[in-house]
């Protein structure tokens, strides 16, 4: 039995990076994440592994809600604030506005498994069981995910430094 | 450098956007909190028995040829009593001089006379009547 405290502790710790990964797919994560978490505390028993299941609920209710947002998003486009993806403008030298440009421009499926793993800190094969494909697959999504996240940030290649 | 790039990455903190635990806290303690449906079912149960008590307490269709008259005393009973006649005068004398005598010592008060004109007690009153008399077989 999940208490109150647990609760609270559980959506300081995850709701963030919730958010972030419902943001792949949606223009209102916050909602998507707050009925994730109610179903997590009306869940009979409650499931197993709660952060995995929490990630494929907060993905299921994203799509659900990204079909929605198509038929709005033509009309409210040009009047639509610019959502923010993080809390600092700059980390190590890593400019947040840039970052977030780089992660949208990667292909979905190696976006949601960089969200996952970098913020949520899930493994490969709790993102494999949400993503819907091997533990494989999901790490060769991570791997080339984060070289095309190095060359639109004008990162050194490790194998070009490391030969330098 | 892939790694550090990944681990830079991750120390960028995600916005929470309107995500607000309290009131997450609050929507989910009122959605776990289970309809309580016992008022409802003791309300039911407390209107059921007002209808079966006015059920019973409404008259119910006379039946031809009966009066429904409660039990009554006799009308003689009832009859108004005889005016007491005012005394003669001469006699309303006797009694004053009878009254002054016993008052001043010199005489003792004759017994009263037996009273023959005065109304028989009628049966006491009952603030509720049992159901038998208001309703009769």
């Amino acid at each position: 039995m999940m208490t109150p405290q647990d609760f609270g502790r559980l959506v300081e710790r995850h709701g963030p990076p919730l958010v972030l990964y419902a943001r792949q797919w949606c223009r209102a994560p916050e909602d998507v994440v707050q009925d994730a978490f109610l179903k997590l505390f009306a869940q009979r028993p409650p499931p197993q592994e709660v952060v995995p299941w929490l990630y494929r609920v907060v993905r299921n209710g994203a799509l659900d809600a990204a079909k929605l947002d198509r038929r709005r998003q033509r009309r409210e486009s040009a009047v639509a604030r610019p959502a923010r993806w993080f809390v600092e403008p700059e980390v190590d030298g890593l400019d947040a506005d840039a970052a977030v440009a780089a992660l949208q421009r990667l292909p979905p499926e190696q976006r949601e498994v960089i969200v996952a793993r970098l913020w949520g800190g899930l493994s490969f094969e709790q993102i494999a069981g949400v993503a819907g494909c091997s533990a494989s697959t999901a790490f060769r999504r991570f791997s080339a995910g984060l070289d095309a996240l190095r060359r639109a940030l004008g990162e050194p290649c490790p194998k070009t430094s490391a030969n330098d | 450098m892939s790694e550090d790039l990944g681990e830079r990455l991750s120390r960028f903190t995600p916005d929470r956007g309107g995500l607000d635990r309290d009131s997450l806290l609050f929507a989910a303690g009122r959605a776990s909190a289970r309809p309580n449906r016992r008022w409802v079912a003791l309300a039911g149960l407390l209107a059921a028995s007002q209808v079966l008590t006015l059920a019973l307490l409404l008259p119910r269709p006379v039946p031809p040829g009966v009066v429904p008259v409660a039990n009554a005393p006799a009308p003689a009973a009832l009859a108004a009593p005889p005016e007491n006649p005012a005394p003669p005068p001469d006699e309303a004398l006797a009694a004053w001089a009878l009254w002054q005598r016993h008052a001043a010592g010199q005489t003792e008060l004759p017994p009263p006379r037996p009273v023959a004109s005065l109304r028989p007690d009628a049966p006491p009153l009952h603030a509720c009547l049992a159901l038998s008399e208001v309703f009769p077989q």
